[in-house]
């Protein structure tokens, strides 16, 4: 995997979570705010996998 | 927001600051790439505000949540602003409007000066969002300038321009949140104020691309454009802040032309021998051999400049006719978020919606606007029929090669920025820095938490919001400073912190393609603000002597 494609995840699972939290947090809906704020943080910890795990030039 | 119950110590002190001080280790002092160091801040920010500043998960949720809201705003600039770039880039628009300004003048200082510093300010005043940066940078490098320069001069260069730039948003947003004693002194004050990184912005930028020789050079253009800029807007406040950076930008703009016929600037000179911040020497209009001889559909200036134009003229008019800004600004969107606490009572008010977005009135669609405009008025024209940048990976391609890193910084940077403040680690250090300083002392501070502020959050406005009403009280309760003063201070700080905020570098190293180079910008402009914002700190003691001594 390029670590192009794997930035592209991350920005996909980093914008998620708003929708998620904000009609979780407003419906009372725990579970679909926990679900949002998972993806936020795997969304987060992808750029710095990448950095160590897909050398630069597969980008 | 309140937080009364918030614990004002150096331990928490301390530990508020880590997220910024890991930010900036890994990102300046390791050279992280912006969308690899950012993950480490917001996580950073997140641990802190748990287990530290005591905020249930709900409220971690909520401040993750605004926050990557926060960053849409940013994101429909870079994203319009990335395809602007390729649009005119693979018609080769900027290589004929680089050939084409050198008609008035070859003189590389005038055209570094020109677009860095009176042209960047120009965007400042009518479209904010670091849409000036996307526009700036890509020119300065087809001018010759070193990648790393192009982006870090237009950062400096349109800094001043940030309070009352934009018809005066960020003013209008420190004058709504404050209930300020004097309105008039308080904007005079920070037309003295601003004109600072004005004049240090011309001088620094001059410095750069050729050290003393360039600015003893340059010296009387810079004195004639800050006269204009700076003296102009600082003139404006007493009639109207919300247009007086506008009429100065625009007039200092209207001067480079009589300038660039003044026969010290209009032509190349000689004098200047040590050139750091060119990597190349600005190729001569008639040695058109860029083509290899072939025959190629080249565009007129006019046409090159023409996505400018548009731009300039959409933003103006949607300011300026109020009516229709006021009818597109009816269509906006966004949803709503609970009030959230955290254990030591820190709360935020419920949202609903919060923060609505209003795209028709934004940058980004002003910059769409123009890049469709151009796309078709160039395709029209055959000019993408040509052979030059078919090896090239296609517009999409290219466009999503940058924005994609970028945006996955720039959300994790606001998100970051908003943990912090809905857990109470920003009312920490920007209380804790209150609760320690002298009149004295914090007269000279109170710039740096208009940039904490702004480096935090990207934006002058969002920085006067957030610290403008801490300053008034700060400088009420401590007596001996003046509240104009203070406040011109906390905005004039919010301006200069703009030119380190992460969101607006990664926004000028995507517009250039120079994604992960954003530690070595930084450390391009960092001493900048360190050294402007004392300056202002300085001005502000000088002044509130004065000040204080006239009864004001």
């Amino acid at each position: 995997m390029k670590r192009i494609h794997l930035f592209a995840v991350a920005f996909v699972l980093l914008s998620l979570p708003y929708p998620l939290i904000s009609y979780g947090t407003m419906d009372g809906n725990t579970a679909l705010w926990w679900a949002g704020f998972v993806l936020l943080v795997v969304g987060g910890l992808l750029p710095p996998i990448a950095k160590f795990t897909i050398p630069e030039q597969a980008s | 927001m309140t937080g009364s119950g918030l614990p004002l110590d150096a331990i928490h002190w301390s530990l508020a600051i880590i997220p910024l001080v890991l930010l900036l280790v890994v990102l300046v002092g390791l050279r992280w790439k912006a969308h690899e160091a950012a993950s480490v801040g917001m996580f950073a920010a997140l641990l802190i505000g748990v287990f530290v500043f005591r905020s249930p998960m709900e409220t971690i949720s909520v401040a993750s949540a605004k926050g990557i809201w926060d960053a849409v705003f940013v994101l429909y600039v870079v994203w319009p602003a990335l395809l602007f770039y390729h649009v005119i880039d693979r018609a080769d628009g900027f290589t004929v409007l680089r050939e084409g300004i050198q008609r008035f003048t070859d003189n590389e200082l005038f055209l570094v000066l020109g677009f860095g510093w009176v042209f960047v300010s120009f965007m400042q005043s009518i479209s904010g969002f670091g849409a000036p940066i996307v526009v700036a940078a890509p020119l300065l490098l087809a001018l010759g300038v070193k990648p790393v320069y192009a982006v870090a001069i237009p950062l400096i260069g349109h800094a001043w321009a940030n309070t009352f730039g934009t018809l005066g948003v960020a003013w209008l947003a420190l004058e709504q949140v404050v209930e300020m004693q004097n309105v008039a002194m308080t904007a005079f004050s920070l037309g003295i104020l601003l004109w600072i990184p004005n004049l240090l912005a011309g001088l620094t930028i001059a410095w750069i691309y050729g050290r003393w020789a360039a600015v003893k050079y340059a010296l009387p253009l810079i004195a004639i454009v800050s006269l204009i800029q700076g003296g102009g807007q600082l003139t404006f406040t007493l009639w109207d802040p919300t247009m007086a950076n506008f009429l100065a930008a625009s007039l200092g703009l209207a001067a480079l032309y009589p300038l660039s016929q003044w026969g010290r600037y209009a032509s190349e000179t000689g004098s200047i021998t040590s050139r750091p911040a060119m990597s190349e020497g600005i190729t001569k209009p008639d040695t058109a051999a860029a083509d290899g001889g072939t025959t190629r559909n080249r565009m007129t200036l006019g046409l090159a400049i023409m996505p400018f134009v548009v731009l300039a003229a959409i933003a103006f008019l949607t300011s300026i006719l109020t009516p229709i800004g006021t009818a597109l600004e009816s269509l906006e969107t966004g949803l709503a978020f609970p009030a959230v606490e955290t254990d030591y009572g820190v709360t935020t008010e419920s949202a609903a919606p919060y923060d609505p977005f209003a795209p028709l009135t934004h940058p980004g669609t002003f910059l769409l606007g123009s890049t469709i405009v151009a796309y078709v008025v160039y395709r029209y024209k055959g000019y993408y029929e040509s052979d030059s940048k078919t090896s090239e990976p296609g517009m999409v391609t290219a466009l999503s090669v940058s924005a994609i890193p970028a945006s996955v910084a720039i959300i994790a940077f606001l998100v970051m920025a908003k943990l912090m403040d809905h857990t109470g680690q920003t009312l920490v250090l920007a209380m804790g820095t209150a609760e320690v300083a002298s009149p004295t002392s914090y007269g000279f501070l109170s710039p740096l938490i208009g940039v904490l502020g702004s480096f935090m959050t990207s934006s002058n406005t969002a920085s006067n919001i957030l610290f403008g009403g801490l300053q008034q009280e700060t400088a009420l309760g401590l007596g001996g400073l003046s509240e104009p003063l203070v406040l011109a201070g906390q905005s004039t700080g919010g301006a200069i912190g703009n030119a380190i905020s992460p969101a607006n570098v990664i926004l000028g190293t995507s517009a250039i393609g120079i994604v992960g180079k954003e530690g070595d910008v930084l450390r391009a402009v960092i001493p900048w603000v360190s050294a402007v914002a004392a300056t202002v700190g300085i001005a502000i003691l000088a002044l509130n002597g004065i000040m204080l001594a006239g009864g004001v």
